[in-house]
């Protein structure tokens, strides 16, 4: 009864810590936020200049499109207001000619167009550029864009204050799309279309560049690549760095299977080669003590005292190295097979001498009264002697599987996909050390914890019986 | 003493440790009948304990016979574990088996060996927890009992394999004071049950008041042997009244 609310008391206190550290952390990244406001101001003339400015410093080339549509958009600020991001937000209502209403209407023939003109110029033996189909379009489509109805809405343009004396706009792609009337829209279109219809007949034109960049640049703004300056705080670019880092270590490409497909080999390397080790080193534990204390099985005896030598004598890796690439690849031994062995002879070596330990720490009293009994050497080892030497040995057993578990961890030496290769496969891929290499150990710590856990608890159970 | 009332008949038992260097048992010989209460005492080391742990084979001699119904344990055919069924022990340190509890500590050995049924040998065991009046310590665990208790539950988880002899050796060595009376009671009733038994003690007092015969043993030999009133109030040997006179 005590014990349980205690228990709850804990789980009460580790979930108070949790909420208050998740508080404190939210706390933090809205202060982080609110300091990050701008102290330069900006009046709506400013804004308005600076709008100007940046419309007509496009680079709109010769495409009379582009200067038609950008010397004709209008616009009036409505109101400048300051985000948490050193940012000012400057809505604008606009007024812009209707570019991509006109394309739309228009593209198939303006297609067909310039397809005739490239088709007379090949048959004729000239040269088509694409500054000849510039040339072309700034004559015929140019008066049907004027006669365009105008496109007005409100829009916000963001300046950001990068260090400079007054806030610098950034336009991006989708605002300047909005305020020049769908104008890069236009552009990706036409750059993305590769089939066209003249006179009823369709044409494939995907690998004629000279058609698609002609038209693409009468709609011009290319080479158009403006950049948002990262006014971001240090707190705000650290935490996104790490989302970043974790989408790409983990998300991208489903690179998570790795670890997962890592986990379930490590677990299965683990497990076989737990219940190998338990019956090896059971085995040459008994082998042990009846030499012991009968002086029987001298030959077995030895053989169990060099395998022990042998295993507890040389490097983990060693032995990984030796079993698979000499002993087993040659007879056709698969990686995980020879794995499972490796580690199972590994662990039964220390099992035995562990086992052998608690058997002989039991009172020899105990064997003389099972024996006193009545009981033979075995049955009194059965009933008498190892229930104790099990429950002695426990806390020593459970640290040889923890080590085994993570001994396993070379087991990549041989290729074999577990846990610690599926971090160092995806940190081949992203180049990153921090993600996989951390996530790696928190999974193994995390196994460590519920192992340890779970022996806990039986321990506790067996301990009960003797109270 | 009639030569068919002999249960165990020992002939001239050696035992020697570092290639005969020491002698701890250096020929003993001795017949124990039916009924009968030996009781061996001596100086320690006199190798009173270990020709007690000779009769059961805890210890192997060096030479000699222990004869049993006319087989001699020393053979290598004997079936040494059938013997010991018959020969319940005590120990000085009680030996109970920590992990299990005193009920199954008392029948672990009759279910297994003598293929008693959990219910037999639970009714016997709880039989002999009453005489000794533990019995509603029955499902506690050794660790919970005191030494007395301890003893007394060794004794009667021998008896529950209904053995035709029983050995003690010292069983109240390891007791506080307090407790080693209530142990000897149980012995002394266990004696007046007719129960044969060897006992190896330092207790005089319960030595002169049950024993049937008295053995003083020293050096690995029988020095002299005869009934408590011969050994305490007569003793002839030099060396057991040197010895009675520290002990008494």
């Amino acid at each position: 009864m005590k014990n349980k609310s205690m228990k709850l008391k804990k789980l009460w206190i580790a979930l108070s810590v949790i909420l208050v550290c998740a508080i404190a952390f939210g706390v933090v990244l809205v202060v982080d936020r609110l300091s990050n406001k701008t102290d330069l101001t900006m009046t709506e003339e400013e804004a308005a200049v600076q709008l100007r400015e940046a419309l007509d410093a496009l680079p709109l080339k010769v495409a009379k499109g582009s200067v038609y549509v950008v010397e004709n958009t209008t616009f009036e600020v409505l109101s400048v207001e300051y985000g948490t991001e050193k940012d000012v937000l400057v809505t604008v209502s606009y007024s812009t000619p209707d570019a991509k209403g006109m394309y739309e209407a228009k593209k198939e023939s303006i297609f067909a167009e310039v397809w005739q003109y490239w088709q007379e110029r090949e048959a004729a033996g000239r040269k088509t550029g694409a500054t000849n189909i510039l040339a072309l379009l700034n004559k015929s489509i140019t008066p049907v864009l004027e006669e365009q109805p105008k496109l007005t809405g409100e829009t916000t343009v963001v300046f950001y204050d990068t260090g400079a004396e007054k806030p610098q706009l950034y336009l991006s792609d989708e605002t300047l799309d909005t305020l020049l009337g769908g104008y890069i829209t236009v552009r990706d279109d036409i750059t993305s279309t590769t089939k066209i219809t003249v006179d009823g007949e369709t044409f494939d034109i995907e690998k004629n560049n000279t058609i698609r960049t002609g038209i693409a640049n009468y709609f011009g703004l290319n080479n158009y690549d403006a950049e948002r300056p990262d006014t971001s705080t240090p707190l705000t670019k650290v935490w996104n760095s790490f989302v970043n880092d974790l989408h790409k270590n983990f998300i991208e490409g489903d690179r998570w299977k790795y670890l997962a497909t890592g986990l379930g080999n490590t677990l299965a390397i683990t497990g076989l080669a737990l219940i190998l080790g338990i019956v090896l080193g059971f085995l040459s534990a008994v082998v042990r003590v009846v030499h012991e204390q009968t002086g029987k099985m001298v030959f077995l005896d030895r053989l169990v005292k060099l395998y022990v030598s042998v295993i507890r004598g040389t490097p983990i890796m060693v032995q990984l190295l030796i079993i698979y690439f000499v002993l087993l690849l040659p007879a056709g031994v698969d990686k995980f097979p020879a794995a499972v062995l490796c580690f199972g002879l590994n662990s039964g070596a220390y099992v035995s001498e562990i086992i052998r330990g608690g058997i002989m720490s039991i009172d020899q009293g105990q064997t003389e009264a099972g024996r006193s009994l009545g009981f033979g050497f075995g049955s009194t080892m059965i009933h008498i002697i190892l229930p104790q030497a099990f429950k002695a040995v426990l806390p020593s057993l459970c640290n040889e599987f923890i080590t085994l578990l993570k001994e396993t961890s070379v087991a990549f030496y041989i290729g074999v996909a577990d846990l610690t290769q599926g971090g160092l496969k995806i940190r081949s891929i992203t180049y990153s050390n921090f993600m996989p290499l951390i996530a790696v150990a928190l999974i193994y710590l995390v196994l460590v914890l519920i192992l340890t856990k779970l022996v806990g608890i039986l321990e506790r159970r067996l301990r009960k019986s003797e109270r | 003493m009639n030569a068919e009332n002999v249960l165990v008949k020992v002939k001239d038992l050696k035992k020697h440790y570092n290639d005969g260097a020491v002698h701890a048992l250096d020929g003993v010989s001795m017949n124990i009948s039916r009924g009968e209460v030996v009781v061996i005492i001596g100086p320690s080391g006199s190798g009173k304990s270990t020709f007690l742990r000779s009769l059961n084979l805890l210890e192997v001699p060096t030479d000699g016979e222990i004869l049993v119904g006319g087989v001699n344990l020393l053979d290598k055919k004997a079936n040494i574990n059938l013997h010991r069924q018959k020969m319940g022990m005590v120990f000085q340190h009680f030996n109970l088996f920590p992990h299990m509890t005193i009920l199954r500590n008392m029948t672990i050995a009759p279910m297994k060996l003598l293929k008693k049924s959990k219910e037999e040998a639970e009714k016997k065991a709880m039989e002999l927890l009453h005489m000794v009046g533990l019995a509603d310590r029955a499902e506690a665990y050794p660790s919970q009992l005191s030494g007395g208790q301890k003893q007394r539950v060794a004794i009667v988880r021998a008896l529950c394999m209904e053995p035709e002899i029983m050995l003690f050796d010292e069983p109240t060595s390891a007791l506080d004071p307090e407790m080693v009376g209530e142990v000897l009671e149980v012995m002394k009733k266990l004696a007046r049950d007719g129960m044969t038994m060897v006992v190896v003690t330092h207790e005089m007092g319960f030595a002169r008041e049950v024993g049937s015969r008295v053995v003083f043993m020293d050096g690995g030999q029988i020095i002299e042997e005869g009934t408590p009133e011969e050994i305490f109030n007569h003793p002839k040997s030099d060396r057991l009244q040197g010895f009675l006179a520290k002990v008494l």
